[in-house]
């Protein structure tokens, strides 16, 4: 089978991972900071499936990775489960919320979405803190602050040992990322795109935009839910901070400087917008600022993001490669 | 035979009633003209045939009602849609978009997919640009795609809406020299809205004329070129007795 460019980009990108812990010598912060970058880059390619691919502009991301995370924290410490049935318990119950939430969003458009699913994420706050959160076990303003960790054939993730975390993550983030990129390939994903490239045109020919766009919501609801629920169990805390701007910010900036609608674009901008946000923090406020200035570059020049830029470079390359070989042969025929 | 039957249809959006009472009836394998000055009723007329307006009154494909069917579910019945202008998918290329309409307006799709498309790029005769984005072919290409795409649904019925419109004269001839194949070869009934009577009266045996909603006149094009309400339309009162 011949690999896609899309693909064996990825398969790229996850083997340079593999090697990371050896290359830096085991550092624990360092590898921390790139468990963190994959869970949020498969944030951001589930995001990625709602509004690059099927053009939804859902701001719900974030909303669906904290319900995931606290529906799979609190089932594990209620029922007293193993944390990958908490996972599972997450993107179902995620899923399912996706799900409500697009029939509600079928009889509107563009910007009403981003409004709709930005209340759900404002609402989610003020819920998760009330006290009918408390109530069913969320712990209010402080958070969960014990959650129940995640244990491999015995085991146990901590913050010490940070080499099986690292690779579990890894797994799961190259599975989750290869599934991304089969549904957009598949028939669904075809629709995904007609319904993004132009709505009439794709009912008129016998597609059900209801059906595609309720599956597109709980497809990202899902796989969103169970990330949200392996980070809640592998960082071991949960609060309503994870609902700030600062995820939010981060995930989109990641969206755009990566590129939108083109696979594997998410993951390398979550990458890039992750490193410089860790390690610019002696930049302090004015962080923000070059982020805000960056997310103008590139919406300015580089709308398709950064994966763009590549495929475009690898294509020129190809062309002139083609170029020289056809116009290279009867020259040297002639001498 | 009777393929598709319009009795006494009506739409008013608001106040404005855009189209009033209109019956006809096309028989199968017809190339039915529909014509009219502008805001007549003729893309209403076809937006409430595929399915995108509701309306008063209804409309039977066969013998099926079609009055509460949504337009994905009309496609697959075997009535496709052209739409007026330039409606494409930006991101795909021509045989990707030819593609779309066979995935997913079959009624049983997957097997001959791929056999479905090659067959319609022959018909249209677009092999030369299969690969290329749909913003990079000229225009006459892109309204053979967007007539390919439909075509790939495997339709009964076939709603071309001013299929030649921003043509040029020569182009204008070979589109209708496609219509005419697609209509004899594949047997397909075709509706036609279209401003230029030359190519109707070229294509079509009946023609109806649309003024504010209302049917003013239908039948072969030289009594609709006779008639007195329709040289009274198109070229105003002062010229309507005259003939």
């Amino acid at each position: 089978m011949k690999l896609s460019k899309e693909l064996s980009l990825l398969l790229l990108i996850h083997v340079v991972l593999l090697f990371m812990p050896i290359l830096f010598n085991n550092n624990i912060a360092f590898i921390n900071i790139l468990i963190i970058c994959l869970i949020y880059g498969i944030v951001t390619g589930a995001w990625d499936l709602l509004i690059g691919f099927s053009g939804v502009f859902s701001f719900g991301a974030i909303a669906f990775f904290v319900v995931g995370a606290y529906a799979s924290a609190v089932s594990t410490n209620y029922f007293i489960l193993s944390p990958w049935y908490g996972m599972v318990i997450g993107g179902c119950f995620t899923a399912i919320i996706a799900i409500i939430i697009s029939l509600a969003c079928l009889r509107i458009k563009g910007a009403y979405v981003a409004l709709l699913t930005f209340a759900f994420h404002l609402l989610l706050e003020q819920v998760l803190r009330s006290e009918l959160g408390i109530r069913i076990g969320t712990g209010g303003a402080q958070g969960i602050t014990k959650i129940i960790p995640i244990s491999i054939l015995g085991y146990e993730f901590s913050k010490l040992n940070v080499i099986l975390p690292f690779y579990t993550t890894l797994i799961l983030s190259f599975v989750i990322y290869c599934s991304i990129y089969f549904v957009i390939n598949s028939k669904t994903g075809i629709a995904f795109n007609a319904i993004r490239d132009n709505e009439e045109l794709a009912i008129s020919l016998g597609i059900s935009e209801i059906k595609f766009k309720i599956i597109v919501f709980a497809m990202s609801g899902f796989i969103t839910g169970l990330i949200g629920g392996y980070y809640a169990h592998y960082v071991g805390v949960l609060s309503t901070r994870l609902l700030g701007l600062d995820m939010f910010l981060l995930v989109l900036i990641s969206l755009i400087v990566g590129g939108s609608g083109i696979f594997p674009g998410s993951i390398i901008g979550t990458f890039i917008i992750y490193m410089i946000s860790e390690y610019l923090n002696i930049a302090g406020v004015y962080r923000l600022v070059i982020f805000g200035v960056l997310v103008i570059i590139f919406c300015r020049f580089l709308p398709d993001g950064l994966m763009g830029l590549i495929y475009r470079c690898i294509n020129r390359y190809s062309l002139n490669y083609k170029k020289h070989n056809s116009i290279g042969k009867p020259l040297e025929a002639q001498k | 035979m009777e393929i598709l039957k319009i009795d006494k249809v009506r739409k008013s959006f608001g106040g404005l009633t855009a189209i009033s009472d209109v019956t006809f009836s096309v028989e199968e394998k017809e190339i039915f003209g529909i014509a009219g000055p502008n805001g007549s009723g003729k893309s209403t007329l076809f937006n409430m045939i595929s399915g995108f307006f509701k309306y008063e009154g209804n409309i039977y494909f066969i013998n099926d009602k079609l009055n509460k069917l949504k337009p994905n579910e009309i496609c697959k019945k075997g009535i496709a849609r052209v739409f007026q202008g330039q409606m494409l998918f930006s991101s795909m290329n021509v045989y990707e978009n030819i593609k779309v309409g066979s995935l997913f307006g079959l009624n049983k799709p997957t097997s001959n997919v791929s056999h479905v498309v090659d067959e319609v790029i022959k018909i249209t005769g677009l092999e030369k640009v299969k690969e290329k984005k749909t913003n990079m072919v000229g225009l006459f290409e892109q309204k053979l795609t967007m007539i390919a795409t439909a075509l790939a649904t495997k339709p009964m019925i076939l709603l071309l809406d001013e299929p030649t419109g921003g043509l040029a004269p020569g182009e204008e001839k070979k589109l209708s020299d496609i219509i005419k194949l697609i209509n004899d070869e594949c047997g397909l009934t075709i509706l036609i809205i279209e401003h230029r009577m030359k190519v109707l009266s070229d294509l079509c045996k009946r023609l109806m004329i649309l003024e504010n909603g209302i049917c003013i006149c239908l039948g072969s094009p030289e009594t609709v070129g006779k008639d007195e309400n329709v040289c009274r339309v198109y070229l105003g009162e002062p010229y309507a007795c005259s003939g």
